[in-house]
Formats: C-alpha cells, sequence, structure tokens
C-alpha cells in the first residue's frame, strides 16, 4: 500500500467536499489535509509513533503466516513478486519514518 | 450496460454456501466523485484493510448470506479485484459495474441475482453503503430476521439533541417527532425488491434510496430497527480516525 492517498472527503472547516490527502505510517493513519483550505487533522506525533512500534512488532510476528499463506495460493507470483519486494523493502521502511518524525 | 463478471479465478456458476440463502450486496461505485489521480474513498487503507473489504467481511460472517456483490465504478474494477484477492481470498466476490446513480447501481446488482430470485433460492437481499466499515454484525442479524418477517428493514438511530424549527423559524416540539437517522445495511424480502426495481425502470423512476423505490411500487411498509453509533459513514476526516480506532479497540470484530 502507498503511504499517501489522494481522496475526496467533506471538510469541517472549509465545508463541501474536497480532496484530501491521507497519510499512512505502515497500517496506522497519520493525517489528512484538506487542499483546499489546508485544514490538517493529526495524531500527535509521540503517540502515533508508540503505536507504530507496536504495530510493526504485530506484523512482523505474523509476517511468516502471511508469506506461507502466499506461497500456498500463488507460488509463482510470490516467487515472482518478492525481489521487487524486497528491493523496495528499505524505501518504504523510510517513507513510514519520515510519517513518524514529522518530515513526510 | 456492462456485463457483470465474476471475480475469482476458476469461480463459475453460483457458489453458495450450505443453508446460505441471502445475498449481500455491497455498494462502491458512488462514494465520493473521482477529481484527477485522487481514488474513491472504500479502497482507503483502515487498520490495514481496505474499507470496502471491511465491509465485505461483515457479511462474509454471517452463516445465512451466501451470495456477495460488489458494485464499483468501470474504472475501479481492476483495483477492486486486486484487493479482493489480497485480503479475501478464497471468498466468491462478484464485482458487477455500477451506474450513475446509487439507484442504477442497485438495480443492476439486483439483475445481476435476479435468476437465482425468481427461482426462489435469494429469500432477503441485504444493501449496504461499502463507505459504513463497522455495521456490527448485530444489526445484520436484526435487519435480516425483521425483513424475512415483514418484507423490509432498515436500521435507524433516534434523532438526538435536535429541536424542530416551524415555518416561522420557530422551536417547534411537534416539527421533530418521529425523525430518525437512516443507516445501512438495509434488508428486503428479495421478491418485491426486484419487481420494485423492474417497475421503476420501466417507469424511468429514479429513488434516493432502496426502501422509497420498494415503498412505492410494491407498497411494502419498511420496519425501522436499532441502530448503532458506531456504523458511521465515512465522510469527514475524523471519521477515518474514529473507525480506526473502534476497530483497533473492538479487536478487529465488531
Amino acid at each position: 500500500m502507498d503511504h499517501v492517498h489522494t481522496v475526496l472527503l467533506a471538510c469541517h472547516e472549509c465545508h463541501g467536499e474536497h480532496l484530501h490527502e491521507v497519510t499512512y505510517a505502515g497500517r496506522l493513519l497519520a493525517s489528512t489535509i484538506c487542499s483546499n483550505c489546508g485544514h490538517t487533522v493529526a495524531k500527535d506525533l509521540p503517540g502515533l509513533r508508540r503505536a507504530y512500534l507496536a504495530d510493526v512488532e504485530h506484523r512482523v510476528r505474523t509476517k511468516p503466516r502471511r508469506m506461507l499463506r502466499r506461497v500456498i495460493r500463488h507460488p509463482v507470483a510470490f516467487a515472482l513478486d518478492l525481489p521487487g519486494a524486497l528491493l523496495v523493502k528499505p524505501a518504504k521502511m523510510e517513507a513510514e519514518l519520515r510519517v513518524l518524525y514529522g518530515r513526510r | 450496460m456492462t456485463a457483470p463478471q465474476r471475480r475469482a479465478a476458476g469461480y463459475h456458476g453460483r457458489v453458495r454456501r450450505a443453508g446460505a440463502t441471502h445475498a449481500g450486496i455491497v455498494l462502491a461505485a458512488g462514494s465520493g466523485t473521482r477529481v484527477g489521480n485522487s481514488r474513491n474513498k472504500v479502497y482507503l487503507p483502515l487498520a490495514g484493510r481496505r474499507i470496502v473489504t471491511w465491509s465485505l467481511e461483515l457479511f462474509r460472517r454471517i452463516p445465512e448470506i451466501g451470495r456477495l456483490v460488489l458494485v464499483v465504478r468501470g474504472e475501479d474494477r481492476e483495483l477492486a479485484g486486486e484487493i479482493l484477492e489480497r485480503e479475501l481470498p478464497g471468498v466468491p466476490v462478484d464485482v458487477v459495474t455500477g451506474g450513475e446513480t446509487r439507484h442504477e447501481s442497485e438495480y443492476r446488482a439486483l439483475l445481476h441475482l435476479a435468476d437465482e430470485i425468481r427461482e426462489g433460492a435469494i429469500d432477503v437481499v441485504l444493501v449496504h453503503d461499502a463507505a459504513r466499515p463497522l455495521a456490527p454484525a448485530r444489526v445484520v442479524r436484526e435487519v435480516l430476521a425483521t425483513a424475512a418477517r415483514t418484507g423490509s428493514a432498515i436500521p435507524a438511530l433516534p434523532l438526538e439533541d435536535v429541536v424542530g424549527v416551524d415555518e416561522a423559524g420557530r422551536v417547534s416540539s411537534q416539527a421533530r417527532t418521529g425523525m430518525v437517522r437512516v443507516q445501512t445495511p438495509q434488508a428486503f424480502r428479495s421478491g418485491p425488491l426486484l419487481a420494485a426495481y423492474q417497475a421503476a425502470a420501466e417507469d424511468g423512476f429514479t429513488g434516493t434510496d432502496t426502501a422509497s423505490c420498494v415503498e412505492r411500487y410494491e407498497g411494502v411498509a419498511v420496519q425501522v430497527v436499532s441502530g448503532d453509533p458506531r456504523n458511521i459513514k465515512v465522510t469527514y476526516p475524523d471519521d477515518l480516525f474514529t473507525a480506526e480506532l473502534i476497530l483497533t479497540t473492538s479487536g478487529y470484530e465488531l
């Protein structure tokens, strides 16, 4: 999943539906920004970092099971996708860390 | 009209759980207009899965629901297929291309199920907004049971902290009686529901919601059952944070 998504949401500040940038740190919501008025809804960073660490721990713990499920269901696709997934992993982690330290 | 297609590879014909006589339709075709490279909000991640996945998962967990139909925009078909493959592996979900309006999307989904409805294989059809990922199973069971008994059921919450205002702009206790806030999933006996939508299509009528169409053409009185305050529709950014919190604090079980 990408860590920034652009969707139409209603804005409490400027009213009406406007594009919003929704940013994630891993699986967790981090912030939303209205493209029209800049209204931002965001989790506080220390709290987000704590939740992120707990979530990473859970992801690491469940990774073998999730990988095994994919291997069983789609062994060829899994083998083909694995090198690419490994290559982009550092960039994904860096993006997540940037969100966690307020540098998006 | 685009022909509906089935999603799962190797999935041909009707796949139904034993004893399951109800169908669930999840509407994801009209949740937000597409602007530029923006995405339909129902495909946003929420607690590790997409919003639309949570909405489908709700129906998947009810054993009496044997058929799942997801209505999407034409341009979202590929994305929807990828998400289903990844997040609901092995769950048969029929993906149907929706129309310009909610009414048309519902009609297309009903046409997709029409043969089974006519054969009597589907008793009750549930219609649910994909943007409501947190509907509790209790609400689904209640609308199902009520619709099976009375013909139709919608979940709703009483309006609180509101006052009625009369034509002169004065607060009036009479103006607010009997008002409720309607939610989904809504449930209807399949035969009258299909008949109502076919009659509406012949008339060129477009209903604003499912219940109004059934009421108008089949004369079925819609029964209200108790909704749930957690069953929010993702509309504002805050709703995303609230939904994530509800999911995590409930252990992802509602």
